[in-house]
């Protein structure tokens, strides 16, 4: 049975027919859970990956303290150990003996600093009885290639030559 | 009161408005003879684009008439004039909405964008359809009417649909009518119970409405190649003069009863 015709202007708020309208009800309301089921999961995943995400930092912190812990002993024991080998292989009366061969006879070491860091380092106060004894002291130096970064301090030239010398020694270097 | 156990119906045309009030359950059918309200000319003029109610202050005191005389009726059912909407007869496609189907097919025809249109379809006989289409705002208007009435509407119907159906409710195996409006009319060829021909015209005022009518008639007759029978029933408003008019010009007419014009609204 057909039902009677109807132009009520609210009898039916598309034209669309019943079926079609109840289609697309059906669809959107399809549509709004699918989209709310879809919020729904977007909104747990980004709260679990929050979780993850503290998780993660969490755990890290304990890592990066030892990390660091690590880092410090491993540079304090290289240090330690460079200082150790350092020390073995440049103990001072081998230091003394490279520095008196390289003396001219004219010429002797008043004073000797050794400090041992990342690198030896040598500060010597040295007496020569002519200027030009002083300057064969420092050619003959500075050619052994048992040191580097040579700074001659400030001289005194009065028939005798004094003056105090920085230096760098180079253990194994050029004998 | 006759409206508490039936239906009323309210018919609005430009010449005025006609109440009757239809019993149901076992007095279905029984019905008092339809009141008849008139409206000063220009009051309601059909129109398919623009509200009809040009004057909706005489509108309204006519329909506030004509209910007081139907015993104030809380509903009924509005049947609109003949005028205000497009029609066609149709045959969808098989496994086609017939609805969506008209607004396809009578969209690019209406004076006004598709989307505003009511569309409605009653069946044809056979697999067709008679297609109708209303603009919305043209219907509010009497909407808007009835509710400042007071009226509340069970059904909005518009001639001829409601005659047609009622004439396809019993329908005899070939009928050719004439149902008449205030301002168009509409043949209408029934054979082997289907619709085969529905022609709406405007009238034309005066001695060459009867004229125009008759050749309505002769065209609808000619097209179904005389297979249809030659009398034919006139329904609505003056039917009894125009029936008389084609009987006077040499055709086979006579007028059927105002509530097997407005029958089918029930």
């Amino acid at each position: 049975m057909t039902a009677p015709p109807d132009f009520r202007t609210g009898h039916r708020a598309t034209a669309s027919s019943p079926l079609a309208a109840r289609l697309v009800l059906g669809a959107a309301a399809l549509a709004l859970l699918l989209g709310l089921g879809g919020a729904v999961r977007a909104t747990l995943a980004r709260d679990d990956a929050r979780a993850q995400v503290e998780s993660a930092r969490r755990a890290v912190v304990p890592m990066r303290a030892e990390l660091r812990d690590r880092e410090y002993r491993s540079r304090r024991d290289a240090t330690w150990r460079h200082q150790a080998e350092l020390t073995a292989s440049s103990a001072p009366p081998r230091v003394i003996a490279d520095l008196a061969a390289l003396l001219p006879g004219d010429a002797r070491v008043e004073r000797l600093d050794l400090r041992y860091g990342d690198q030896l380092e040598l500060d010597f106060h040295v007496e020569t009885r002519s200027p030009a004894a002083y300057d064969r002291f420092l050619a003959a130096l500075v050619a052994s290639g048992r040191v580097e970064k040579v700074v001659p301090g400030p001289e005194v030239r009065e028939g005798e030559a004094a003056t105090s010398v920085k230096a760098v020694y180079r253990p194994g270097g050029r004998p | 009161m006759s409206w508490l156990g039936g239906r009323t119906l309210v018919a609005l045309d430009a010449t005025g408005l006609t109440g009757a009030a239809l019993a149901r359950g076992l007095r279905r059918g029984e019905a008092a003879a339809p009141l008849r309200v008139p409206l000063p000319a220009g009051a309601l003029v059909p129109d398919p684009v623009e509200s009809s109610l040009k004057r909706p202050a005489d509108v309204k005191s006519g329909l506030a008439e004509l209910l007081d005389r139907l015993g104030r009726p809380p509903k009924a059912t509005l049947v609109l004039p003949m005028g205000l909407a497009r029609f066609e007869l149709l045959e969808p496609p098989p496994q086609t909405d017939a609805r969506e189907f008209a607004r396809f097919r009578l969209g690019p025809t209406l004076p006004f964008a598709s989307a505003e249109a009511i569309i409605e379809v009653v069946p044809a006989g056979g697999a067709r359809v008679l297609a109708a289409a209303v603009r919305r705002e043209v219907v509010a208007a009497y909407e808007d009417l009835a509710a400042s009435c007071g009226l509340g509407l069970e059904r909005i119907d518009l001639m001829p649909l409601t005659a047609v159906t009622a004439r396809r409710a019993a329908l005899p195996a070939s009928a050719l009518d004439v149902i008449l409006g205030d301002v168009a009319f509409t043949v209408c060829v029934h054979e082997q119970g289907e619709l085969r021909v529905f022609h709406q015209r405007w009238r034309d005022p005066g001695v060459a409405d009867l004229e125009r009518i008759a050749r309505a008639v002769d065209l609808a007759a000619r097209g179904q190649g005389g297979a249809v029978s030659p009398r034919v029933l006139v329904l609505g408003e003056g039917s009894a003069e125009v029936a008389a008019g084609l009987v006077a010009r040499g055709r086979s007419a006579q007028a059927g009863s105002e509530m097997a014009f407005l029958g089918a609204a029930a």
